[in-house]
């Protein structure tokens, strides 16, 4: 429905976007993921044909649409800050793509539409006010609005919730998911923040400084990152790492503590893959276990202190001057510097290349 | 190193009540966290404490000073803006020694504490940079640093995260509990984001529409808030509010009419509340999605209509009228248009007047 | 969703950029193009407009003329004294009124508007207007400093020493307002919890205004210097109503010298050479200045 095909666009000296390869499906929420600066924005806006990209190809429908301004793409687009023209009032804003001659629509369905949309979206009270005096949930529901009531065949959307606030955000989020799946719109969004993206997601891209790392369901890019990269963006609270190196048959951290003994099965896979000795260690926080048990690794560290965040607890500890995480919903009552165990099994651990960021096991 | 006192503490803008008769005690040392949305009051009060706002009424403490009257320089203050608010034109090192020369200390001094502050926030090796040339987590550690180089008594913070990316974030919150705790600052720390709170406060003050809804530690405020609003803002999803009635047969029913089931314990507590009507309310974290019935005494029928993973934990969403709750289910994406019951346990109900207040 | 013609489309594009650039572009061509082409033709000879008939070649000797008279470097250094002052004192003046004007106080638009005033005036209004008040025996200015202070009548516009301030002193009054506005305009755009942040770390209004205000406003006060110098560097109007270039040649400046030369004694050639030159000058100046701007504005 949507893809670029090997993008690339630089600003002065800046490689926004590399080589940039995507595709998205029809009626699919796509989500773009990746931290301020990483080129998110500006890969929306290639697609959208708002950026003229210095190599690679745009295809929508599978014609090539590169050359083509946005006006023609038959796309909305929702920028981050909304945007929102506000010499108009709601109702005008809202129609205010369906009244250009491209479209082609009379004013009674436009009426039609706005107000359908309008319920939709429970901003069916705010019709004729001014857009000035919107709060900021009111503001991104008639920009919603507006880019719905088009029916256009893409959606772009450019952070349309990190304006708002927590409480606001988990609210609309769901609603945001309902309206999708009642009116199988195909959309494109990109996001820094994690929790969007993986409760809003079909399928995630991890972005990085103009790289695009990994594409795949949340599920499948939790499981199976590729790149260490991508772990760390994926996982909310972020991986633990460890830097080790290997060692005969172990991963030894601070060179000389043993952290996992390898298989010979695990040795040749990484043997395969590369010469190097050094390597990162991955780790989620829901694998890492408090106290001691039998058959998995069992470490000790001190208490750093812990995190209350409801129902879980995220408990930090420094092991050897690493600090580790783990999260449980046990209650703790340690306190600063007391000794505290935790284990995890070998099966758990993710090894990332050091120098690449790989993934070889 | 200071108790902070505020009595009656209000402030209008025109007609507008930005803050409403605050009342509010904070011990020495303490991390206080002032939680809610946008425009209920929390910033405002942060810059009556500062002295960057006049009071329109009632008084602020710090110990036994009335504090009301006295600049922000007087304060004995420092504090952290949303935006930085770093010297533009000096280099890092002299934006972090300003404070000190302000305060006429000598050279050398001045010296060995920015190199103090910079070595416990990690940003020793940046002291010649310039503050543009700075990525945004590293300017918030300047401007962290510049505010407690010379020990003030009070630390306030404006919404310092909001501005920065998801790992900033993370690496910053453990920053400032390092902080706090190495220094023994009083700290008053304001944002919208509850898992902020949660993760920093020894007290939460959440607030609404200027006035304080509810102070407590984050255990209690999680799980057992006193109030309707605080259920609904504390946690990740908030809090399920079901309106409950009691039926003339004694029965008790949810929202749209569903029944609930109730162990005798809770049932005759029910029966014997005041109201006919009332708001039960239940953590998502503590209602079991079950397809049948195996002894329990709690339950409701619903009907899943999807799965949703927040943090890697599946919730269930279900409608009850037209009203969207959820509860915690067992499996993945399987379990979505699955029609069952809703369990829960007798420690995890809480009970609500209509009008936002708590009974038990 | 209409059809999307690339060739209709394009073909539309062009004729909407063309018509309206043809405006523009008639009026660079004809007004200035031709007459700057024109005006390096003519000063390779020495053309005069009213005696055409002996126009001869004469390569770059108007240039040499110029340059190697010390008339030439009189007046430039007159002109470099008076530029120089003017454009510092307006300078001055016009952050200090812009930083005394940052407060809300009531009244503040009017007073804003009569501070702006006398930027909305004709050149050459200024000049006569100062001329009259400049005058020794009955004007304003003298009437203030002897009848009222007891100072000694002095002689603005008929000494040489004078006749500089007394221009300075009209020109800055003239366009300081401008300094001011744009000032103003820096000033309210620095972000106010800048001064918050100062405030509570106990900073003086002074530094203040040196470390915070100053550097963030920098860009847009070199800019309003960009356009003094270039402006101040071309003047005329109010030093030819004002001294008429006197005493004798006290006040001439080189724009001034240049206007002499080509419509009073009708040197056309040796009026283009000249014309040149300050041209040269003008763009060395600004582009040093530009330079400045830029490395500013990265910061």
């Amino acid at each position: 429905m949507l893809q670029l095909k090997n993008v690339s666009k630089s600003f002065g000296d800046v490689q926004a976007v590399s080589n940039l390869s995507l595709e998205i499906q029809e009626r699919e929420i796509f989500v773009l993921l990746g931290p301020t600066g990483a080129g998110k924005t500006t890969a929306l806006k290639i697609a959208a044909g708002l950026i003229k990209p210095d190599s690679g190809q745009v295809f929508i429908s599978a014609k090539d649409m590169t050359a083509i301004p946005p006006a023609f793409r038959d796309i909305s687009f929702v920028f981050e800050g909304y945007n929102l023209f506000h010499i108009y009032n709601v109702y005008d804003n809202i129609a205010f793509a369906l009244r250009s001659k491209l479209m082609q629509v009379d004013e009674a369905e436009i009426d039609k539409r706005v107000h359908a949309f309008s319920e939709e979206l429970h901003i069916e009270h705010l019709l004729d006010r001014p857009t000035g005096t919107l709060s900021g949930g009111e503001t991104q529901r008639v920009a919603l609005a507006r880019a719905l009531v088009r029916k256009a065949r893409l959606n772009l959307f450019d952070e349309p919730l990190s304006n708002l606030d927590l409480k606001l955000r988990e609210e609309l989020r769901v609603e945001f998911k309902e309206l999708h799946k009642k009116y199988h719109s195909t959309i494109f969004y990109v996001t820094h923040d994690h929790d969007s993206a993986v409760s809003v997601a079909d399928r995630i891209g991890i972005i990085y400084k103009g790289i695009l790392y990994q594409v795949d369901t949340p599920d499948n890019l939790l499981e199976n990152p590729n790149h260490i990269i991508v772990a760390t963006l994926i996982n909310y609270p972020t991986i633990n790492i460890l830097n080790c190196s290997l060692k005969d048959q172990s991963l030894l951290v601070n060179h000389q503590l043993p952290l996992v003994e390898l298989t010979s099965s695990k040795l040749d896979k990484i043997r395969s893959q590369t010469a190097e000795r050094d390597f990162q260690v991955g780790l989620k926080l829901k694998n890492v276990k408090l106290g001691k048990e039998q058959g998995n690794l069992n470490f000790s560290g001190r208490l750093l202190h812990t995190e209350y965040q409801g129902y879980n607890k995220v408990v930090n500890i420094d092991f050897e001057g690493m600090p580790i995480r783990l999260i449980t919903s046990e209650l703790i009552q340690l306190s600063y510097g007391d000794p505290v165990d935790f284990n995890f099994s070998a099966n758990d651990i993710f090894l990332f290349n050091k120098s690449s960021g790989m993934r070889i096991l | 190193m200071a108790q902070i006192r505020l009595e009656n503490l209000t402030k209008h803008y025109g007609k507008v009540k930005a803050v409403d008769e605050i009342n509010l005690e904070i011990k020495d040392n303490e991390f206080v966290v002032f939680l809610g949305p946008s425009g209920c009051g929390k910033t405002t009060t942060l810059r009556c404490v500062a002295g960057l706002e006049a009071v329109t009424g009632g008084n602020i403490y710090f110990g036994d000073r009335r504090v009301n009257d006295l600049e922000p320089a007087d304060r004995n203050i420092a504090m952290v803006f949303q935006h930085y608010a770093l010297y533009p034109h000096l280099k890092v090192h002299r934006n972090i020694s300003f404070p000190l020369k302000a305060e006429k200390m000598p050279p050398s001094e001045r010296e060995r504490k920015v190199k103090e502050v910079s070595e416990l926030l990690g940003i020793e090796n940046l002291l010649n940079r310039r503050i543009s040339e700075l990525p945004d987590g590293d300017k918030q550690k300047v401007a962290l640093a510049r505010a407690i180089v010379r020990t003030p008594e009070v630390l306030l913070l404006d919404e310092p995260l909001s501005a920065l990316d998801e790992v900033f974030r993370e690496q910053m919150r453990i920053e400032f509990l390092k902080i706090q705790k190495a220094l023994q600052v009083t700290t008053v720390y304001v944002t919208h984001d509850q898992r902020e709170a949660m993760m920093l406060a020894d007290k939460i003050v959440v607030m609404n529409d200027g006035k304080i809804v509810e102070t407590g530690n984050p255990q209690k405020l999680y799980e057992m808030p006193q109030n309707l609003f605080t259920g609904y803002f504390i946690g990740s999803p908030g809090m399920n509010f079901f309106n409950c009635r009691r039926k003339g047969s004694g029965a008790l029913a949810l929202d749209d009419g569903e029944t609930v089931s109730f162990s005798e314990t809770y049932r005759q507590k029910a029966l014997g509340l005041a109201t006919a009507e009332f708001v039960i309310g239940i953590r998502p974290e503590y209602l079991f999605f079950k397809q049948k019935i195996e002894g329990e005494s709690n339950y409701f029928k619903i009907k899943l209509v999807n799965v949703e993973r927040i943090h890697e934990i599946n919730y269930g969403n279900f409608y009850l009228g037209d009203r969207l709750y959820k509860c915690l289910v067992s499996g993945g994406a399987e379990f979505g248009g699955r029609e069952g019951f809703a369990v829960f346990n007798d420690q995890k109900i809480l009970f609500y007047d209509l009008a936002g207040g708590k009974i038990l | 969703m209409s059809d999307y013609d690339q060739k209709k489309y394009e073909r539309n594009e062009k004729l909407i950029k063309l018509l309206f650039l043809w405006p523009s572009l008639a009026i660079l061509l004809f007004l200035i193009a031709y007459p700057f082409v024109m005006l390096i033709y003519y000063s390779f000879f020495n053309f005069s407009f009213l005696r055409q008939a002996n126009t001869k070649f004469i390569g770059l000797t108007n240039y040499l003329l110029i340059l190697t008279d010390t008339y030439t470097w009189e007046r430039f250094i007159f002109t470099f004294k008076y530029v120089g002052l003017s454009v510092s004192i307006q300078f001055i003046l016009g952050i200090l009124i812009a930083w005394l004007l940052q407060r809300n106080f009531r009244g503040k638009d009017a007073v804003f508007t009569v501070v702006l005033m006398p930027m909305m005036f004709c050149p050459i209004v200024v000049g006569l207007l100062w001329r009259y008040m400049f005058n020794t025996e009955w004007g304003i200015i003298n009437y203030f400093l002897h009848n009222l202070l007891g100072f000694a009548r002095v002689e603005w516009l008929g000494m040489e020493q004078n006749s500089l301030w007394a221009t300075i002193i009209a020109n800055t009054w003239m366009w300081t307002p401008f300094m001011v506005l744009l000032a103003s305009a820096a000033f309210s755009s620095v972000p106010k919890y800048l001064y918050e942040a100062a405030s509570v770390d106990r900073a003086s209004g002074w530094f203040k205004f040196t470390n915070i205000t100053l550097p963030l406003s920098a860009p847009i006060l070199v800019l309003a210097l960009i356009f003094r110098l270039m402006d101040e560097m071309k003047q005329f109007d109010l030093i030819y109503t004002l001294t008429g270039g006197g005493p004798g040649d006290a006040t001439q400046t080189v724009s001034f010298t240049l206007y002499k030369t080509a419509f009073q004694y009708f040197y056309t050639g040796e009026g283009s050479a000249w014309a040149f030159i300050l041209l040269i000058i003008i763009i060395g100046l600004s582009s040093i200045l530009i330079r400045l701007l830029n490395y500013l504005s990265e910061r």
